[in-house]
C-alpha cells in the first residue's frame, strides 16, 4: 500500500466514480427466463444443456478466428446435439461467396481443426444450416441483404427471430457494425423487463475491448446506444475453461479452504501465464498491444478477480460479475513513479526453447527491427480491502518462456513457531496451493509430514488432484462451452462493461509511466528464460521468488 | 468415444482358498501386492530425484461393489471396470454369489493391484481388485465385507450388471449400505420384478440412490425428442400427441433388449407430459400397446403408446426408432431413428413450419463409457426415478413371460 502516492489513489478513485455501469444492468442481464421451464421435456436435464434455436451470424467468418475456433466448435455442437434442431449459422465477410462456396471453405477448415470425424453425410446434414451474406461491413446494402436473408432463415430453419451477432473481426470494424446493426433494425434494444422470449438479439465481441480505457469506454458507449449491457457478451475465452471455473467450485464449494484464504494466512499469490511460443502469425496486433494489454488486462486480471473475489451468493450473471468488480475496483493502480519498482518488462532476444533456436522479437516477420514492444510483463499488485491489504499478487506473462504454463500459486505463511527444531528440522517450507489451469488441469497443495523413521524428521509432500486421473479428459472446448451460454442467454462468464473498463483503469497508468521512460531501456531476455532480472528482482526485493512453475 | 485405460505395467495378484473370509489377510495381501510393484516398477517420472516433493499421492475416486451370480459375469465385470474409458475405480471389490459348486467348503480369494493411466503424462489411477467367490447360499457373509474392505471416505457404488436384482439377499443387503446403485435392466429377464424391485426403493429415504444404465443410454435420445419442442412454433404440438410409437432393440448376445430403454423412455414422457395409465400394455400385433390419457377427467384425451421390437441388432440394447404425431390444431409428426452405429437422423414436421431433417454423430455408447459417467456423476436423476415408476406399472412382474 506504501508504494502508491495519495495522489494516484486519488485519480484511481475519482476514474472509479466515472465508471457507473449502466442503469439497465439488472441482475442476470436479459436472462430473467431461464428460470421458467417451458418446454417441459427439459426438466432435469442437466447434463445435456442445448442452446436455445437461433441464427449465429458471424461477421468476419474469412478470418483465423472462425476457421480455427468458431466452426469447429459449432460443428462439434451440432454433432453432439447441442445446437437447436433449427440452427442458422450465417456467415458474413467481404469475400463474393455462395452458400456453397461458403460451405466447401469452412468444410477444409473443420476437416482441419474439429475433434469429430468429418464424414460427407454428416457435413451435408451440418451445411444444411450453413448461409453466407457478403459485402462490406460499411454498406448499408448488405445489411438488407443480411435482414432479407435472415428473415428467410427464420421460416426455414425455425430460428425462431433469435439473432446471435458474433463479430469475429478486428476491432476497428466494431462499431461500424454494431451501429449498422441498429439502423438497419437487425437488432433492438432489448430490456430485461421487457426482453422477448423469442426474437432476442444479442451480439458477442472478443477482446481486445479498446487498446485504453478511453478507446474501451468509446466503444462500449457506442454498443450502449444501440444494445443494452444485457445484449452485450464479451467473450474471455480463459473463462470458458473448466479449470478457471473450478477455481471458482473450489473455493466457494468447500469449507476448508475459505476461512484461510485471506490476509492472515496467505503470504502472497503468484499469477503466471508462460506461452513457450513467440508471437507467431499476430506479430502485427501483438506489435501495437504488447503482453500487457494482450494478456494481463484480460485473462491475468479475470483470474485475479476469480481468487480474490468475495463469494457470490449465485452462481449466476451479475452476482458473480459484481463481485469480480468490485475486486478489481480495490487494486490500487500502479502509477507515476512506483510503476517502476511494482512493474517489470522485457521482450525476448534470440534464444533455445524446447531445445530449438529461435529468434528474437525484432527479427520475426512483421516486427520492426527496433520494435519496443514489451512481450513480458511482470507486476506486483495489492488489493486494498479488508480480505487482502498488505498481500502481494505478483503476476507475470510472457512469450517465448521455457513452457507454456498457466496457474495461480497461493503461497501461504509459515507456521508462527517451529516445535521441531531439536530433532533438526530447523525451517520448514509454508503451504502451497497451486491451481494449475494448463496444461496438467488440476490442483495441488504441498503441506510438511513426518518421514517415516524413529527420528522427527520432517519433508514437504505433495497431494495432487488431477483432472486427468479424477475425471478422465478435460470438459468441453471453451469456445463450446462460451457459444452455447451466449445462446442460452447467461452472462455469468463474459465480461461486463465495468469490468472491462476497470481492468483498463489499472492498465492505463503503467502505459503512460512506461511511455516516459527511456525506451532505449526496454530490457531484452533470452528466449527460453523466465523474463529479464528486473522481474527478479521486483519479487526479491520483498524477500520471495517467483515459482519454478 | 475415449478408449479404455491403459495399464503402465502386468497387474500383481495373489490367490487363495480358505474356509473363512479373513479380512486381515485380504488386507496385507494388499499391501504385499504393492511392496512388491514399487520394488518392480520404480517410477521416474513420478518421483523426481532432486524434488522436494518427493511424494506422490495419487488421486483417490471411489469404491465399487459389483455383485454377480457367475465368475463368468465377474470376469466380464472386471475387464469392463478395470478399463474403463475415462474414470477408474480406486477399489473394485467383486462379490460373487455362486462362484464355487453347490457344496464347496471354501472361498477364493483374488487380490490384484494395478496402475492405470487415462490421460497421457497425467499420474495414473491406482485400481485394486479384490474378488470373493463363494458357494451358493453365502449373500449374507459377502454382504457383510463390503464395509471392512472399502476405502474409507470414499463414495460406495454398488453395480449389478446381469441381475437378478429382486430375490437377491446379496444386492438388498448392499443396497443399503452404498451410495448408489447401478444396475443395466437391458440384461433383466424379468424387467417387469426388477422394475418393481427398484421403483419400491427409488420412493425409500434410507436407502441409496439408483440409476440404470439403460436410462442413460437413452441420454441422447430423450435430448433429442426435447429439442423438438423448444421451438416455440413446435411447444402446442405436446399437448396434441395422439400416438407415440418406440421400436427397441430385439434380444441380442444371450439376452441383451431393450424393452426395459422403451418402457423407460414411455414413463418419461408420460411423466414429464402428465399421462397416466390405465394400467399394464397389453399384446397388439407385434407389440404392446395402451391408451394412455392427458388432462382432466372429463375433458381428457387419449395417446395411443406403442412399443414393439425392431430389427437392429447394433443399438446395443437401445432404441431404434421414436415417432411422435401430434393432431388437432398442433399438428405435426416428430421422428427421431437411428441410421447407423454412429448417427441418429432427425426429422420433425408440424402445422407452422417447414419440415428440417438433421443427422448428429451419436455412437452407441459402449458399458466402459456409461459406466465411467456413473461413476463421475455419481448421483440419481430425478426423473429416471419418476420414469421408472411409470414403466412399472406399464409392466408389471410377470409380463416378461
Amino acid at each position: 500500500m506504501s508504494e502508491m502516492s495519495s495522489s494516484a489513489k486519488a485519480r484511481a478513485l475519482a476514474v472509479e466514480a466515472q465508471l457507473d455501469v449502466d442503469t439497465d444492468i439488472l441482475d442476470g442481464g436479459l436472462n430473467g427466463h431461464e428460470d421458467v421451464i417451458v418446454n417441459p421435456l427439459r426438466e432435469g436435464m442437466f447434463q445435456a444443456v442445448t442452446a436455445t434455436p437461433c441464427a449465429m451470424i458471424i461477421f468476419g467468418v474469412s478470418g483465423d478466428l472462425t476457421s480455427r475456433k468458431l466452426m469447429p466448435a459449432l460443428y462439434d455442437l451440432a454433432m453432439n446435439s447441442r445446437l437447436a434442431e433449427g440452427f442458422a449459422i450465417v456467415g458474413v465477410s467481404r469475400r463474393q461467396w455462395t452458400d456453397e462456396q461458403f460451405r466447401t471453405e469452412m468444410r477444409a477448415e473443420v476437416e482441419r481443426h474439429s475433434t469429430l470425424p468429418v464424414t460427407d453425410d454428416r457435413w451435408n446434414s451440418f451445411a444444411r444450416g450453413l448461409f453466407y451474406v457478403g459485402g462490406n461491413f460499411d454498406e448499408p446494402a448488405m445489411y438488407d441483404r443480411l435482414r432479407e436473408r435472415l428473415d428467410e432463415l427464420d421460416r426455414e430453419r425455425r430460428t425462431e427471430g433469435n439473432r446471435l451477432f458474433y463479430l469475429a473481426t478486428p476491432p476497428s470494424f466494431y462499431i461500424t457494425i454494431v451501429r449498422s446493426l441498429g439502423s438497419h433494425r437487425l437488432v433492438e434494444r432489448q430490456d430485461f423487463y421487457t426482453a422477448p422470449r423469442s426474437g432476442w438479439s444479442r451480439i458477442v465481441i472478443e477482446k481486445p475491448i479498446g487498446h485504453d480505457l478511453a478507446s474501451a469506454r468509446e466503444l462500449n458507449h457506442a454498443i450502449s446506444e444501440v444494445v443494452s449491457e444485457g445484449q452485450v457478451y464479451r467473450i474471455d475465452h480463459y473463462l470458458g475453461k473448466e479449470t478457471v471455473q473450478n477455481a471458482l467450485a473450489f473455493r466457494f464449494a468447500n469449507v476448508l479452504f475459505e476461512p484461510v484464504w485471506n490476509r492472515h494466512y496467505v503470504d502472497h499469490m503468484q499469477i503466471t501465464v508462460a506461452e513457450s511460443l513467440g508471437v507467431e502469425d499476430r506479430a502485427t496486433y501483438y506489435e501495437e498491444a504488447g503482453a500487457l494489454r494482450d494478456m494481463v488486462q484480460s485473462h491475468m486480471l479475470q483470474l485475479l478477480a476469480i481468487v480474490a473475489m468475495e463469494p457470490p451468493a449465485v452462481f449466476r450473471g451479475n452476482a458473480v460479475r459484481d463481485e469480480k468488480v468490485k475486486v478489481l475496483r480495490s487494486v490500487i493502480p500502479p502509477s507515476g513513479e512506483a510503476v517502476k519498482s511494482l512493474t517489470a518488462r522485457g521482450q525476448y532476444a534470440a534464444g533455445y526453447v524446447e531445445g530449438l533456436a529461435v529468434p528474437g522479437f525484432r527479427q520475426e516477420q512483421f516486427v520492426s527491427p527496433s520494435s519496443t514492444t514489451e512481450t513480458f510483463v511482470a507486476l506486483k499488485l495489492q488489493i486494498d480491502n479488508w480480505r487482502w491489504a498488505d498481500v502481494p499478487f505478483y503476476l507475470r506473462t510472457g512469450k517465448r518462456l521455457p513452457r507454456r504454463v498457466s496457474e495461480i500459486a497461493i503461497q501461504f505463511k509459515k507456521v508462527p513457531h517451529l516445535m521441531f527444531q531439536a530433532a533438526g528440522t530447523r525451517d520448514v517450507e509454508p503451504n502451497l496451493l497451486t491451481i494449475r489451469i494448463q496444461p496438467d488441469e488440476g490442483i495441488s497443495l504441498r503441506f510438511v509430514a513426518k518421514i517415516p523413521g524413529t527420528t522427527m524428521q520432517l519433508r514437504t509432500v505433495r497431494m495432487d488432484f488431477a483432472y486427468g486421473a479424477a475425471f478422465g479428459g478435460a470438459g468441453a472446448d471453451a469456445y463450446e462451452r462460451l457459444i452455447v451460454d451466449a445462446m442460452n442467454g447467461d452472462q455469468t462468464l463474459f465480461a461486463r462493461r465495468d469490468e472491462v473498463e476497470t481492468a483498463w483503469n489499472l492498465i492505463d497508468p503503467i502505459e503512460q509511466a512506461w511511455l516516459v521512460e527511456e525506451l532505449t531501456h526496454l530490457p531484452l531476455y533470452e528466449a527460453g528464460t523466465w523474463g529479464p532480472d528486473k522481474a527478479d528482482l521486483l519479487i526479491e526485493r520483498d524477500g520471495r521468488s517467483w515459482r519454478r512453475p | 468415444m475415449p478408449t479404455g485405460a491403459e495399464t503402465n505395467a502386468p497387474a500383481m495378484e495373489l490367490i487363495w482358498e480358505s474356509k473363512d473370509i479373513e479380512v486381515g489377510r485380504i488386507r496385507s495381501a494388499l499391501t504385499e501386492q504393492w511392496h512388491r510393484w514399487e520394488a518392480e516398477y520404480p517410477d521416474p517420472s513420478v518421483i523426481e530425484p532432486g524434488s522436494t516433493e518427493q511424494v506422490y499421492m495419487r488421486a483417490s475416486t471411489v469404491n465399487v461393489i459389483v455383485a454377480v451370480d457367475t465368475e463368468t459375469d465377474a470376469e466380464w465385470a472386471e475387464a469392463v471396470l478395470a478399463h474403463l474409458s475415462d474414470y477408474s475405480p480406486s477399489r473394485l471389490l467383486i462379490l460373487v454369489r455362486n462362484g464355487r459348486p453347490e457344496g464347496a467348503e471354501t472361498y477364493t480369494v483374488r487380490v490384484k493391484v494395478e496402475e492405470r493411466e487415462h490421460t497421457r503424462g497425467v499420474a495414473p489411477v491406482r485400481l485394486e481388485t479384490i474378488t470373493i467367490l463363494a458357494p451358493p447360499g453365502n449373500d449374507q457373509s459377502l454382504a457383510s465385507l463390503s464395509s471392512p474392505l472399502l476405502i474409507p471416505d470414499l463414495p460406495d457404488v454398488l453395480f449389478v450388471p446381469y441381475g437378478p436384482i429382486s430375490n437377491n439377499t446379496l444386492v438388498s443387503s448392499l443396497f443399503e449400505l452404498v451410495d448408489i446403485l447401478v444396475v443395466d435392466t437391458i440384461w433383466t429377464r424379468d424387467t417387469g420384478a426388477s422394475f418393481a424391485v427398484l421403483a419400491g426403493n427409488a420412493t425409500r429415504q434410507d436407502v441409496s440412490d439408483i440409476n440404470d444404465l439403460a436410462w442413460s443410454r437413452m441420454l441422447v435420445w430423450r435430448q433429442l425428442v426435447a429439442q423438438f419442442f423448444d421451438q416455440p412454433a413446435a411447444l402446442d404440438s405436446l399437448e396434441t400427441i395422439e400416438e407415440v410409437e418406440i421400436l427397441f432393440s430385439p434380444i441380442v448376445d444371450e439376452g441383451r433388449s431393450g424393452r426395459s430403454a422403451a418402457l423407460l423412455m414411455a414413463g418419461w414422457l408420460a411423466t414429464r407430459l402428465g399421462w397416466r395409465a390405465p394400467g399394464e400394455l397389453v399384446s397388439f400385433r407385434d407389440g404392446w400397446r395402451s391408451t394412455l390419457r392427458a388432462g382432466e377427467t372429463g375433458k381428457s384425451r387419449e395417446i395411443v403408446l406403442m412399443l414393439s421390437e425392431g430389427a437392429r441388432t447394433d443399438t446395443s440394447g437401445g432404441l431404434e426408432k421414436i415417432r411422435l404425431v401430434a393432431g388437432g390444431t398442433a399438428t405435426g409428426l416428430f421422428e427421431i431413428r437411428r441410421i447407423s452405429e454412429d448417427e441418429i437422423e432427425t426429422t420433425s414436421q408440424h402445422i407452422d413450419a417447414a419440415p428440417v431433417t438433421r443427422m448428429v454423430h451419436s455412437r452407441c455408447p459402449d458399458d466402459r463409457f456409461l459406466i465411467s459417467q456413473e461413476l463421475r456423476r455419481l448421483h440419481e436423476d430425478p426423473t429416471y426415478t419418476a420414469a421408472l415408476d411409470f414403466a412399472a406399472i406399464l409392466w408389471p412382474a410377470g409380463m416378461d413371460s
